[in-house]
């Protein structure tokens, strides 16, 4: 009985840490950044640039993510710097300067 | 004992955890600008490096700048420090700096401070332009014929070489030198005053000229014995970030053909029908080639036949002998006179003599100075007080 009250509290801590660091993106309206950063899973039918991100969410300071052992990663400084590359589905970091709404380019 | 459901849970979850996060970006971006240089080359394509100065250089990260870079921004470069080995952390100093990539355009180190923004932008750079050595001319003071150096006998030469120089960013020369060598040496060999000169601290004019303009002036002390033939003076001019140009000139050194010897000699008291003792004239070598003697002799004037005019009567030229080789010590009887020195003569005669020029820098006499040896016979009637003249010259020797 011990042991497995122990498995249950070990899941749910599990859970809460998977939750504490990624924010899973079920739809692309609504995803709440805080301040700093924001580690994602992005599940975003339509893929879009990270410039065109920036451009629709200005708060966004830095969008990166990890290629093999590289980190591509697209600044929000001199209109743009970085590789202006394509999110898609995955795992990102997103930078803000202060607590923001993500949003996606409406298509169709 | 260990509930094996559990242990396989926690095996699971930890698996999963390390698998998502290595898919996920941890990045902290440091930007900047590198400007170009003054002379006009682009910063793009450069390298910047990046790293943690209390961890070591050895742990660094580097770009490219410009379109070909992380920035793909034309004189910006972007490093993640958090890929350093040691990740950076807020409230780390990193530096960065443009490499030599062997082009000497480079920059000075800028330190820039990790803060807990989303990315951080260090202060801009420029390109440093190398200094330019634009001209260079090696001359002595005598300007004509042009190119050409003429040593002074027994004494220095000053060689002057001089450079103009540009500097686009202003700065001053820390390092200024010169060597000056015969093409029978290099560079970087050792000084020899046959061979080889340096000047470590040239003159630097910088209100010479235009805006970024300086010259270089670096003298030279050249020996009479210094070797005749092709030389070069290269200039090397060093920045404050230690880059450097060098240019070099030729010209050529002339030969000098120059003997020295005492200006006077005394034979002391010799008696009527006697042969005087040896006197021993030290020939030296004052310029930078073998030589050879020309001999002749007069008492009064220039082929008067005599070698000494006395105030009784005087000595004829062929009483007056002398032996370029061989010393004899000792009283000698005129047939021994006779058979073992050579006569003077009015007439200029050529003796071989092969007399060294000097290569000793220590010292000199060691190795250009040769001794010749002298006797007169005075005849009978000749008065009590007599003098004359012994016409020493120099000649090249073969094989000089």
């Amino acid at each position: 009985m011990r042991s497995y009250y122990l498995k249950i509290f070990v899941v749910v801590l599990g859970v809460i840490v998977f939750s504490l660091v990624f924010v899973k993106s079920l739809n692309q309206e609504g995803i709440s950044l805080i301040e700093g950063k924001n580690n994602l899973y992005i599940n975003n039918s339509f893929p879009v640039y990270a410039s065109n991100l920036i451009k629709l969410n200005p708060l966004i300071e830095v969008v990166s993510h990890n290629v093999g052992n590289e980190t591509i990663g697209f600044v929000n400084f001199y209109g743009g710097v970085g590789k202006d590359f394509v999110i898609q589905e995955g795992f990102y970091e997103i930078i803000v300067s202060h607590n923001t709404t993500l949003i996606f380019p409406e298509y169709g | 004992m260990a509930n094996p459901n559990l242990f396989r849970s926690i095996l699971i979850l930890f698996f999963f955890f390390f698998f998502v996060t290595s898919l996920v970006s941890a990045s902290h971006f440091i930007i900047g600008r590198v400007n170009n240089a003054l002379d006009g080359t682009s910063a793009n394509s450069h390298t910047i490096v990046m790293w943690n100065p209390t961890i070591g250089v050895n742990d660094n990260q580097t770009d490219i700048i410009g379109q070909t870079g992380n920035s793909g921004v034309d004189n910006l470069y972007m490093i993640d420090c958090e890929l350093l080995n040691t990740p950076c952390q807020v409230g780390d100093n990193l530096s960065v700096k443009v490499l030599n990539i062997g082009d000497n355009y480079l920059t000075n180190t800028i330190n820039v401070t990790v803060t807990g923004a989303g990315f951080d932008v260090a202060d801009n750079l420029s390109l440093n332009s190398p200094p330019n050595i634009t001209s260079i001319l090696i001359e002595d003071s005598i300007s004509s014929p042009l190119n050409e150096i003429d040593l002074v006998a027994a004494s220095n030469r000053t060689v002057i070489c001089n450079a103009t120089v540009t500097e686009y960013d202003g700065q001053a020369l820390q390092n200024s030198t010169a060597k000056l060598f015969h093409n029978s040496s290099f560079y970087s060999d050792s000084d020899d005053n046959n061979i080889h000169y340096s000047n470590s601290s040239c003159y630097v004019n910088s209100s010479y000229g235009a805006e970024n303009e300086s010259s270089i002036e670096c003298r030279f002390d050249v020996t009479y014995y210094a070797n005749y033939g092709a030389w070069n003076c290269s200039i090397y001019a060093e920045d404050n970030l230690s880059i450097s140009d060098n240019r070099s000139d030729n010209t050529t050194l002339n030969q000098l053909l120059s003997i020295g010897l005492v200006s006077s000699a005394d034979y002391g008291i010799v008696n009527a029908t006697y042969v005087s003792d040896e006197l021993t004239l030290n020939v030296t070598n004052y310029g930078n080639i073998l030589v050879n003697l020309s001999l002749s002799g007069y008492g009064n004037s220039i082929s008067d036949g005599n070698s000494m005019i006395c105030s009784g009567r005087n000595i004829s030229i062929n009483y007056h002998k002398y032996n370029l080789s061989t010393s004899t010590p000792g009283t000698l009887s005129l047939s021994e006179f006779e058979q073992k020195y050579i006569n003077l003569s009015s007439n200029i005669a050529t003796r071989g003599f092969r007399l060294n020029y000097r290569e000793n820098d220590l010292q000199e006499g060691v190795d250009d100075t040769n001794s010749t040896y002298w006797r007169v016979y005075v005849p009978t009637g000749v008065g009590l007080n007599c003098q004359g003249n012994i016409v020493f010259g120099a000649t090249l020797a073969v094989g000089s």
